[in-house]
């Protein structure tokens, strides 16, 4: 039975073909006799196997990234912590909540020379809310009180010292 | 002593918080702060942590400016007062001895009438109304966010409110006002109405003020207007209707209550009428102005 010459022609062509993308098979190269190679094509295979896989190395790669800019930066900055080299201007913005302070930040830091920290202290990193706590009365009404003192409260708020 | 004044609304949360509270001594605080002077830092809750917190990624990280490979001109933080001086007495000092070119700037809203329902919308929005958060970025609008359209407020409800935020205001101010360190430093007062009127001209003074030179500032400023009138820039979208009839159910009737306390109650019936943003010049001592006696509140 006669081959296909279609067929023959594409099995005649393949070897050369990959030969003129992949100049090593000429050289008599393997994949299997490059040991850092074959171990690639090993961890590639292995890797390849799992989607979660991937995209677990690719977050960890990433997160990797994002941390080593960090760090070099934070090393960079801590070299010239001494004032009198500053090139910037150290501020200071202070505010009250629903003063517009989200979007003033938002759109300063949309330069590229500025970074401002948004509310770089938060309620909850301080003490003083742990002196307070919040009382109904029969009624429903809520009453706050300070734990170490009175409470100096009106009709709806308190003030703790 | 700052002595703060909370809504009564945001009592709720205030205790449900109150059992998983980190904190930080007042050394702590004044070293972060120190630090956030010198080179780019985030939040206090997060400096403990091995990797930088998600807002200190987006905002300079892999901010799509590349910050980290450039030279900053501006550096530093928002802070709100009322979370660091009620129980860590901060020595400003240290900190302005530290890092003795800083500059104060002061972010007021001078609306004490919207900023009242602000407040109180915000945190209903996101306490009661199934919002993630009270100022909500357009990209994180979650579906069961039922924000506040209309306040059921009257005139005593809206009195009530106007003067807690009048008495934050006023111990903000003079906290800063009877700090020497603060007040020494203190370079401009940017007020939010400002920003809503002319960003690239609010931005001019505010960079100008902390010593830029003008052609400096005014470049500076043409690129933070730039940059925010862009879609993706403009990542915050406000809430209220700038015109009060849209949000408060009695509307009239507290302008007419209001409009019998005389002259004391002047500037609070122009801001309840306001319907574009603006700073009235006569209305930037209303911290000071007496309106309890406005009001009929003892």
């Amino acid at each position: 039975m006669s081959e296909n010459p279609l067929k023959a022609f594409d099995n005649a062509n393949k070897p050369t073909l990959l030969m003129n993308y992949f100049p090593e098979f000429r050289k008599g190269f393997s994949w299997r006799t490059n040991p850092i190679m074959w171990r690639v094509s090993r961890a590639y295979h292995d890797v390849a196997a799992s989607k979660s896989s991937v995209a677990m190395l690719v977050t960890f790669l990433v997160v990797g990234m994002l941390w080593a800019v960090y760090a070099l930066h934070t090393t960079h900055y801590t070299d010239m912590s001494d004032s009198a080299h500053f090139t910037h201007i150290p501020l200071i913005v202070i505010k009250l909540p629903r003063s517009g302070s989200s979007w003033f930040t938002d759109s300063i830091n949309s330069h590229p020379s500025v970074y401002l920290s948004k509310e770089i202290v938060q309620r909850s990193d301080t003490l003083w809310l742990k002196a307070r706590t919040v009382d109904k009365d029969s009624t429903g009404m809520m009453h706050m009180r300070c734990e170490t003192q009175p409470c100096m409260h009106t009709e709806r708020t308190c003030a703790c010292n | 002593m700052f002595r703060l004044l909370t809504p009564a609304y945001d009592t709720s949360l205030v205790t449900a918080k109150a059992s998983k509270l980190s904190h930080f001594t007042s050394s702590a605080i004044q070293q972060h702060l120190i630090a956030a002077l010198s080179r780019p830092r985030g939040k206090l809750s997060t400096s403990q942590s091995m990797f930088p917190s998600s807002r200190f990624v987006s905002d300079y990280i892999a901010h799509k400016t590349l910050k980290p490979f450039r030279s900053l001109k501006v550096l530093g933080f928002t802070l709100n007062l009322e979370h660091v001086a009620d129980a860590a007495q901060i020595d400003w000092e240290a900190i302005m001895r530290a890092v003795p070119q800083t500059k104060v700037v002061l972010l007021l809203r001078s609306n004490l009438v919207k900023t009242a329902i602000s407040g109180y919308t915000g945190s209903m929005n996101k306490n009661k109304q199934g919002c993630k958060e009270a100022n909500l970025r357009s990209s994180s609008s979650t579906p069961g966010c039922n924000p506040v359209s209309l306040v059921d407020w009257g005139a005593s409800a809206l009195s009530a409110e106007v003067t807690i935020w009048q008495e934050r205001y006023r111990n903000l101010i003079s906290s800063v006002e009877k700090n020497p360190f603060l007040k020494k430093h203190l370079a401009h007062r940017f007020y939010y109405e400002e920003l809503q009127v002319d960003q690239q001209a609010a931005f001019q003074a505010l960079f100008t003020k902390i010593g830029m030179n003008s052609s400096e500032a005014g470049d500076m400023a043409a690129t933070v207007a730039a940059n925010s009138a862009q879609p993706e820039g403009n990542l915050w979208q406000k809430r209220g209707s700038d015109d009060l009839r849209d949000v408060l159910a009695k509307f009239d009737d507290i302008e007419s209550e209001l409009m019998l306390g005389g002259p004391n109650c002047d500037c609070l019936v122009q801001q309840l009428r306001d319907v574009v943003p603006r700073v009235r010049a006569e209305c930037k001592a209303i911290w000071q102005a007496d309106l309890k006696r406005c009001m009929n509140l003892n």
